[in-house]
């Protein structure tokens, strides 16, 4: 069993950290997708969806270090990944609008 | 005309999608990404986010992280179904699995590889529209 894990860069402030688990070559589970914003200079995650735990889940994350977990139901791969870039497509500048008003609180 | 962050943020995430999907179905997708890359989209028919992204990859390339940075271009239909063909060519499928709605299978090779296929449609040589979980089960 392998982990291919890389950045997929959507714009200068706007990034996906990608992380797969193979084996035989074949993708077998979503080890994480994040999106990661460029904040006062620093990269942070915002929201992460991942496989930990025994169960998908999406975490938003706070700059105070807690995080609001949801379970994701699913049937297979490709609709997991689909429900998490959807989500990610739909929200993405709510999540950066909400971490950036809480490092202002 | 520059492309805003909103526009570039979501023309890439469209294309990133696809690509993870693609490599769902067929692992050699990810065959370039060396680990820790920097993946950036190159688009077939979009030469505004094209000129934006080669943009991103110098500033990228400035900023010198370390990482490596990978370019990969989007591929069409057609050649995702000449990859598909390339990948199965040679395999022997020992089972076929649908799920439950029936919109999805998954084939499981002899050498205990497999792949899942989803709403993956093409012509046949009469024109008419198929489904590959279609010809599969046919």
């Amino acid at each position: 069993m392998g982990r291919k894990d890389w950045t997929e860069n959507l714009t200068h402030r706007d990034r996906l950290r990608v992380e797969f688990t193979t084996r035989k070559g074949g993708v077998i589970e979503i080890g994480l997708i994040q999106y990661e914003a460029e904040i006062e200079g620093q990269w942070k995650p915002l929201v992460r969806y991942d496989m930990a735990h025994g169960f998908f889940h999406r975490d938003i994350l706070r700059p105070d270090g807690t995080q609001e977990k949801l379970e994701i139901r699913y049937t297979d791969l490709a609709e997991g990944l689909t429900t998490a870039l959807e989500e990610i497509h739909r929200q993405w500048e709510f999540y950066r609008q909400a971490y950036e008003g809480r490092i202002r609180k | 005309m520059t492309l805003t962050r909103e526009e570039m943020f979501k023309r890439n995430l469209a294309l990133t999608k696809k690509r993870l999907l693609r490599a769902l179905e067929n692992p050699r997708v990810l065959q370039p990404i060396v680990p820790g890359a920097h993946v950036i989209n190159l688009p077939q028919n979009d030469p505004e986010l094209l000129r934006a992204n080669l943009a991103m990859a110098m500033e990228l390339a400035k900023r010198g992280d370390g990482r490596p940075i990978v370019m990969i271009p989007e591929v069409t239909e057609r050649e995702r179904w000449q990859e598909f063909r390339e990948f199965i060519v040679g395999k022997r499928i020992v089972d076929v699995i649908p799920n439950e709605g029936g919109t999805c299978l998954d084939l499981i090779f002899e050498d205990e590889t497999h792949v899942q296929l989803r709403a993956l449609a093409w012509t046949n040589e009469e024109g008419e529209e198929q489904s590959f979980i279609d010809w599969i089960l046919t």
